[in-house]
């Protein structure tokens, strides 16, 4: 594994750097610790403006929160952007509509004040964001105008105030010229001076080293990032705060903890922990008011980790769901014999696994959980994790869904490739989309176009043995030829493509690949490509990622060749032809 | 004169029953030949009471019968009239002070004049209220469910001045939730959407 510490230059350390002296903040830190009065009474009686990323936590973020408004009767402005650019764009045309304003999923991790110009004191900022680290200076702003909306977690360290901002102490060799001429012969006087003098000295050593103790703690606070509890369940939590939430609040937070685990934002065990408070959730409501038939149901239980099988045969779900493909190898001959084989196994005639789920017979169906989650499938196919706990909701008769299959249809809505619609209309649509009653209008069959364009990349990359050993990192390079109807080109889908390449990649390569850290270029439109960076082991565990911070380091160097627009720092927008610029910077860095 | 009696008069009316809720053409032939079956109607009866020796039951039948038409096709053509009359203060309360040309057009002058008139007593009515104010009865005709609504831009409009004196950037694709009763009128001319709201799971 590489060191990034040898490559720090200081570069990417200026825009603390430029903060050490100026006044350290009066109060400590900017959390909300009360929704109630933190939040919501300070944007009552305002207009809100809600900024907010491009991502599905986003969109169940914005549901819950907009209902809530909604009720409350409070007047909001709703936007979405896709980066930094537009972030700022947005904000500039807007902000004299308004003091308040709302960042969902974005500018947690940069200088929001600083970027956004210094706005004037009475404008508040607050920030609903799951990208971490956070940056320090949104912590402690010395104008209390960045609130944020969190609860810190017992991994984010972030260094105590009196560790980054401190009184820089006078030069010393300037006031040594200030008083040479008055105290010149005086003895009394030389002895004060000297006096004086080895205690600025003195001062000025400890304020050296406490400088040097300091970039080394922002740099260790800043070297990894990774993903907090998704926004949406502070959604849920706020609206929980006012005593309005409903079932359908809860669905969306379910959707955007569903999307954290299925693009490994979040470990497993966390996973299980938010499941768990979210299913509390779940029995508070159903236990408070008497449910009438036709409303929402939502129950936690094992389900199959098979991506859109519901709607789908399960024969194609297995096929295309990542974790089967990859931990099978169905993409040869002999995978495909395996895949049928555990079918076989199971006692699952192809007949029925092959024909619409809803067609099945439903003895089957009641069977499948239990029959993926027997012995034969978890030793003999090496698939423990097929079955896990999940949400599945139903209203009335109506067939059941399950969270999995929405968040798809979400993530699917929000990047489709339709050239004829904007993101912020596919945002919306997405919005619209996430309503329980419904979702499957469009969604869904767009979510299996995606995975079917997902499998086809995986197939491709085996077949093309598409991966290269360069130095330390593992390269892969996807062709161009689907440019125009490309799923993945934001970091909004893109982990679930990478993910899956990594974990096919290893499958079908070597065993030391395991431990590479991996980087994946995309087709993104002629003059550029997306580079994506992927820690060793992205598939099988979340963890934090080394690559924003050396994406950071790279843009540094090469400048107007690299956009660094998105709030997702391990993807960054490379220029075509500067492609090998690209790879040599970062295997200069790796050595 | 063919048919029955009263038969055009009744035509009228299956007219306006045909365009329940609109205006349609003001029919003019047919309530003057209402009208002329009227005159004659009474004529008759004026000849036959004439000739009548009081105590003779001659006459008395066919008297009674004409005068029974007559009378109704008075309030057939009266019917007639006010139901137009109705539809058009409708308008008003749907449509504001201003009636869209393509309705104008089937209206007589008499009509024309109704609706002035009608008009200027409704806005002086509602000049008088609410403490020099006003009030617009017009508005909220039923009471609303709630106060704001969520609107999406479908087009660049830029700035729109709200009551309350600020004003809203209204660009595509953004999302706004605003006070209902101010963005009828960016509804109406298509400038903006109101976002679904949610249908009950029986509509569908």
């Amino acid at each position: 594994m590489f060191d990034v510490r040898d490559m720090v230059n200081g570069q990417w350390l200026l825009v603390e750097e430029e903060a050490v002296n100026c006044i350290p903040p009066t109060s400590a830190k900017m959390l909300v610790e009360h929704y109630r009065r933190d939040f919501i009474e300070r944007i009552v009686g305002h207009r809100l403006i809600i900024i907010t990323n491009q991502d599905v936590d986003a969109v169940c973020t914005v549901k819950i929160l907009t209902t809530l408004f909604k009720t409350e009767g409070i007047q909001y402005i709703l936007l979405s952007c896709s980066g930094l650019t537009e972030l700022k764009e947005k904000y500039d045309e807007y902000n004299s509509q308004s003091d308040r304003c709302l960042l969902v999923n974005c500018g947690g991790t940069i200088d929001v004040l600083d970027l956004l110009g210094n706005p004037p004191r009475e404008k508040l900022f607050f920030i609903l964001d799951y990208h971490r680290p956070l940056n320090i200076l949104n912590y402690y702003n010395a104008t209390g105008q960045v609130v944020i909306i969190s609860v810190l977690e017992s991994e984010e360290n972030i260094p105590e105030i009196d560790e980054i901002f401190r009184e820089e102490p006078p030069d010393s060799s300037e006031e040594e010229d200030d008083h040479d001429d008055d105290e010149a012969l005086d003895a009394n006087g030389m002895n004060e001076r000297q006096r004086r003098k080895t205690e600025r000295r003195a001062q000025r050593q400890l304020y050296t080293t406490w400088v040097k103790k300091r970039e080394h703690l922002l740099f260790t606070y800043r070297e990894h990032s990774y993903y907090s509890r998704p926004s949406a369940l502070y959604g849920l939590e706020i609206a929980w705060g006012m005593s309005r939430d409903d079932m359908e609040s809860v669905w969306s937070a379910i959707v955007s903890l569903t999307d954290s685990l299925v693009l490994g934002r979040l470990p497993r065990p966390k996973y299980s922990e938010y499941a768990s408070t979210v299913n509390d959730h779940i029995l508070r409501i159903s236990n408070a008011n008497q449910l009438p038939r036709d409303c929402l149901k939502i129950r936690f239980e094992r389900d199959l980790f098979l991506f859109l099988y519901r709607h789908w045969s399960v024969y194609d779900s297995l096929k295309t769901t990542p974790y089967v493909v990859s931990t099978l190898k169905t993409w040869s001959q002999d995978g495909h014999r395996k895949l049928k084989q555990m079918l076989a196994h199971l006692g699952l005639p192809l007949s029925e696994v092959k024909q619409k789920y809803a067609n099945m017979s439903l003895d089957l169906r009641r069977q499948l959980v239990e029959m993926f989650s027997s012995q034969v499938v978890v030793e003999n196919y090496k698939l423990p994790d097929l079955v896990f706990g999940s949400f599945v909701a139903e209203i009335g008769f109506r067939p059941k869904f399950n969270a999995l299959d929405v968040q798809l249809a979400t993530l699917a809505l929000l990047e489709e490739p339709d050239p004829n619609k904007t993101e912020e209309e596919r945002f919306l649509l997405a919005v619209q989309g996430l309503d329980v009653r419904n979702f499957e209008k469009g969604g869904i069959e767009k979510a299996k176009g995606m995975m079917k364009q997902v499998n086809n990349q995986v197939q491709m990359m085996v077949e093309m043995k598409l991966v290269q050993e360069v130095g330390p990192f593992l390269f892969v390079q996807l062709t161009d030829s689907m440019i125009d109807f490309n799923y993945f080109k934001r970091p909004a889908g893109i982990p679930l493509l990478a993910n899956f390449l990594q974990h096919a990649g290893i499958r079908a390569g070597k065993k030391g690949w395991r431990q590479s850290p991996w980087l994946i270029m995309i087709p993104y439109d002629q003059e550029y490509f997306v580079a994506v960076g992927v820690q060793p082991g992205a598939f099988e565990q979340a963890d934090k990622n080394i690559f924003p911070e050396v994406f950071r380091c790279i843009k540094g160097k090469m400048g107007e060749d690299v956009v660094a627009d998105w709030f997702d720092g391990w993807a960054i927008l490379v220029k075509n032809q500067k492609r090998q610029v690209f790879a040599d910077l970062l295997l200069a860095l790796s050595e | 004169m063919s048919g029955m009696y009263g038969e055009i008069a009744l035509e009228l009316i299956k007219e306006l029953d045909r365009h329940k809720g609109k205006l349609p053409p003001f029919q003019e032939n047919e309530l003057r030949q209402a009208l002329d079956e009227m005159q004659i109607l009474f004529e008759q009866n004026q000849r036959d009471v004439s000739m009548n020796i009081p105590g003779n039951p001659e006459f008395l039948a066919a008297l009674h019968l004409r005068h029974a038409a007559l009378e109704r096709n008075k309030q057939c053509i009266l019917a007639y009239l006010y139901t137009r009359l109705k539809v058009i203060t409708d308008l008003r309360w749907d449509h504001g002070p201003v009636i869209p040309a393509e309705v104008r057009a089937n209206m007589t002058e008499q009509e024309v004049q109704f609706f002035a008139n009608y008009n200027k007593t409704l806005a002086n009515y509602m000049g008088s209220l609410g403490e020099n104010h006003g009030l617009d009865l017009t508005q909220d005709l039923k009471p609303p469910k709630t106060l704001m609504v969520e609107i999406r831009v479908l087009q660049d409009y830029g700035e729109f001045e709200l009551e309350d004196g600020t004003s809203v950037l209204l660009k595509k694709d953004s999302v706004h939730f605003l006070p209902m009763s101010q963005c009828e009128a960016l509804v109406q001319q298509k400038i903006v959407e109101v976002v679904q709201k949610q249908k009950s799971l029986h509509q569908k």
